[in-house]
């Protein structure tokens, strides 16, 4: 139960969207709309962190009339995210996503490169199988 | 085209998960995990909107202690919660969405009932459906 305290007890390891500077704002709507996810980590070739684009940013690219087809996430991304590492509690991490009204928050190793993200959903999971529940299997 | 500029055009309109104010909090965070859903609903007997329930309210309560086996929705949910009508002009959601920090709102009839919910998502999908990009059928 202690890993479940600490970010690398609960993170999504694998499995889940990456885009880069470069990628298409149209792909990254898609993306969303077909893998069901409200944001995406954006890296470079190292997988380093650049950034991280969300639904509401596109909807406010829409929204300032430019065309999702003619921009790169670079250009809509928020830059400079915050992170965090494997060890930080999750009781840290959920104050980061209240105070900063966020979602999920990207998990770096010493080097910067994405190893994992921590998600609401990630935490909920967490706490619901230190009580016990009927978990899915992953 | 026009029908997207409304609640209405862009709405989910079925197939998603309500609780009521007497549901389990520990049953609510089940759904939210298996239905893959940040936020739920909370209506009365007659179907009209009381609360909205979300992942970080759940995580919420779990920090401050509580045992979400014992409590019910009622207890942490959002209390009157914002809600638009279907002609709710899509615009006037976007503005909603992102003042407010909120992921969705619930939309409701004359006699607040519920008929409906518009997310982030589901902006985002009536965006690009007017960008021409390929659908999911749902």
């Amino acid at each position: 139960m202690e890993l479940f305290k600490k970010a690398v007890g609960i993170m999504t390891k694998s499995n889940f969207i990456t885009a880069t500077p470069k990628s298409k704002v149209s792909d990254i709507a898609l993306a969303m709309i077909s893998g069901e996810v409200s944001g995406i980590p954006v890296v470079d070739k190292d997988k380093k962190v650049m950034g991280i684009v969300t639904e509401f940013d596109i909807i406010r690219a829409v929204k300032q009339g430019k065309d999702i087809k003619n921009i790169t996430t670079e250009d809509i991304m928020t830059k400079n995210p915050i992170t965090i590492n494997e060890d930080t509690p999750v009781s840290d991490i959920t104050n980061i996503l209240e105070t900063k009204n966020i979602i999920r928050v990207m998990v770096v190793d010493n080097s910067g490169k994405l190893v994992g993200i921590v998600s609401r959903r990630d935490i909920l999971k967490g706490v619901t199988e230190i009580e016990g529940a009927p978990q899915i299997w992953w | 085209m026009e029908v997207f500029q409304k609640a209405g055009g862009i709405m989910t309109k079925s197939n998603f998960v309500i609780v009521t104010p007497k549901t389990k909090v520990f049953d609510v965070a089940l759904a939210i995990i298996n239905g893959e859903v940040s936020g739920i609903p909370v209506v009365d007997d007659d179907k009209k909107v009381v609360g909205i329930i979300t992942e970080f309210d759940i995580i919420r309560a779990i920090k401050k202690g509580k045992d979400i086996k014992v409590i019910n929705t009622e207890e942490i949910m959002t209390k009157k919660p914002i809600t638009v009508n279907e002609d709710t002009a899509l615009i006037e959601i976007v503005d909603i969405l992102e003042t407010k920090h909120v992921i969705r709102v619930p939309v409701v009839d004359k006699s607040g009932k519920l008929v409906g919910i518009v997310s982030r998502r589901d902006v985002l999908k009536g965006i690009t459906e007017f960008n021409g990009a390929p659908q999911i059928w749902l």
